[in-house]
């Protein structure tokens, strides 16, 4: 195999053009103690195409990711079961495109898809509409919270500290230029204290939001908030790490939420080291002309036939200009097609099994935990917060699990202030069979 | 081209009916041929203040969408809540079904530069 284009008289015949006879002329500029010397590279002979594919095999043989390991991170992204049809369908040439193609005479698949997808999200979140998605959860809390600005002409955002961090601080830097309060309301200990939230709320406030289940998978009461939304005309905005909890716990909509905002990577996008991912973003119709991205809809042609097209344009930037209700008109509309094909596959009852399965396995090892780690009290839905003796105890069983090919969980220092080093925040879903966790609470007992 | 003499428009191809301290907003017959078929009108809150230029409302047509502001300063009073399922009131009768606000008229007497109907006139013949 030849990794140089050009051959030895092409390289003579570019130079006779430069009127040079050799290389080394072109490098005359050059001092010659700069020179390298020919061959003292050292360099490995050339190999065959067979050849290179066996070696990098072999390398890429070396890394653990979650396809080959036990894996129990979470954080944000979840490794739930992608079924080999989202990726034939999405890999299709109709799909599978440079661009998203928003052309009604010729991309009625992808629209469909499109308008498939918001139907199965507000069904799913409880909420009227959907959006035909965003980049990702950040940016879809941070869109969410200038929207109830909009929406509500206040300028106050109150932000639970049991929101992903990762949202909270895309969140805070897109206010950061605008008028009026940001605050994060401090929640202690792994969970979300509803009345340190509501007592932050004022009439000056444009929205509150909050995580459900929050960043530390914690499962709580939203009925409190809704009336103290309704108290203060304020936005209740409920942002969510791992849709796949809405097949089991109740939906943000059915307390009454005016946005929800979140992230659909477990709708059949895999965990990617990060991306690309799917930002969810559905909201109440009242409000549906201030909220930002695509929206699809369903017409009838001149002929009387169904037909999808973009609908609601006049909110977006080319034709509203800086008025526009959200510069955010783009996404990534492939990631959005996974997620209305897995939807389609799994159906509702689908969609409970993955969730009942994530939950149980959660619940499994929490019973099975030592006396020496103990984890967070409450409801939780497939995360928790689990609590070493010290840091140094909770690292030796990383390492320990690490052997076996474990990925034991976050440590939350890495993603969260936690002055004590010595909690890990760990995350199951239905991939955790019964044998994993043994082998999880195994490395545990090893370690310590 | 209707241009109602009982009116005051403003640059912006808004008009204005002021009786006593209410006044009534609307946009001019120009404004609803220039936008095309209206599908959509934001309204404000009652009981919402507005100042003199400030934008209160935005009109949607099938091709652009638009503010709407306030030729004088006043306080919101009533809202055209038929233009909620009939936005098109707005084409089919610009100064009489289709209007869109009732302002009380604030005591600082703010106003936008106000034309006369043959202010108006000269100003969309330029």
């Amino acid at each position: 195999m030849r990794y140089l284009p050009h051959t030895d008289s092409d390289r003579q015949a570019m130079l006779e053009s430069m009127g040079h006879s050799h290389i080394m002329e072109l490098f005359a500029d050059i001092p010659s103690e700069f020179h390298t010397k020919l061959g003292s590279l050292n360099l490995p002979d050339a190999l065959s195409e067979a050849g290179i594919v066996k070696k990098f095999t072999k390398a890429a043989e070396k890394n653990r990711h979650a396809g080959n390991t036990r894996c129990f991170l979470g954080g944000g992204t979840y490794h739930h079961f992608v079924p080999a049809v989202v990726d034939y369908v999405i890999s299709r040439g109709e799909f599978l495109t440079a661009y998203t193609p928003y052309q009604p005479e010729i991309a009625q698949g992808t629209l469909q898809a499109l308008f498939e997808y918001q139907t199965m999200i507000a069904r799913l979140t409880g909420m009227d509409v959907s959006n035909a998605s965003m980049y990702e959860a950040a940016t879809a809390t941070a869109e969410a919270a200038l929207m109830a600005r909009r929406v509500t002409r206040k300028t106050r955002t109150v932000i639970a500290g049991s929101v992903n961090p990762r949202y909270r601080r895309v969140t805070e830097n897109y206010l950061s230029r605008l008028e009026g309060d940001y605050v994060e309301v401090g929640m202690g200990k792994f969970g979300t204290d509803l009345s340190k939230v509501i007592a932050e709320i004022d009439e000056k406030t444009a929205c509150v939001i909050v995580q459900y289940p929050d960043f530390y998978g914690s499962v709580y009461d939203l009925a409190p908030l809704r009336e103290a939304c309704d108290a203060n005309k304020c936005l209740m905005v409920v942002a969510f790490s791992d849709v796949s909890a809405f097949g089991l716990i109740e939906s943000p909509g059915a307390y009454g939420a005016d946005i929800v905002v979140g992230s659909g990577q477990a709708l059949g996008i895999p965990m990617a080291f990060g991306g690309p991912h799917l930002g969810v973003f559905a909201c109440k119709q009242k409000y549906l002309r201030q909220m930002p991205g695509r929206v699809c809809g369903l017409t009838t042609d001149a002929d009387g036939k169904r037909g999808f097209v973009l609908t609601l344009s006049t909110r977006e930037q080319h034709i509203r200009r800086e008025k526009a209700t959200s510069n955010i008109c783009t996404n990534q509309g492939l990631m959005c097609t996974a997620a209305a094909t897995y939807m389609t596959l799994m159906g509702d009852a689908g969609l409970a099994t993955v969730a009942n399965h994530s939950a149980a396995a959660l619940d499994l090892l929490v019973s099975k935990l030592p006396s020496s780690v103990s984890a967070a009290d409450g409801a939780h839905y497939n995360e928790t917060v689990l609590s070493f003796e010290s840091k140094e105890k909770r690292d030796a069983f990383i390492a320990e699990a690490r052997k076996q090919d474990i990925f034991a969980g976050i440590p939350l220092e890495t993603i969260e202030k936690d002055s004590d080093g010595k909690h890990l925040l760990v995350a199951t879903t239905e991939m955790i069979e019964g044998a994993d966790i043994n082998d999880y609470i195994s490395a545990m007992e090893v370690a310590s | 081209m209707s241009i109602p003499t009982d009116l005051k428009y403003t640059k912006d191809h808004e008009w204005v009916r002021i009786e006593g301290d209410t006044a009534t907003f609307g946009v001019s017959d120009h404004a609803q041929e220039a936008l095309g078929d209206i599908v959509f009108v934001e309204l404000p809150d009652v009981g919402r203040s507005v100042d003199a230029g400030e934008a209160y409302g935005v009109v949607e047509s099938v091709k652009a969408v638009s503010d709407v502001y306030a030729p004088v300063a006043g306080e919101v009073i009533e809202v055209n809540e038929a233009l909620e399922g009939e936005p098109d009131l707005v084409n089919s009768d610009p100064y009489g079904a289709g209007w869109i606000v009732k302002v009380k008229v604030s005591d600082n007497n703010a106003s936008a530069e106000l034309m006369n109907p043959e202010e108006y006139t000269e100003f969309l013949d330029d």
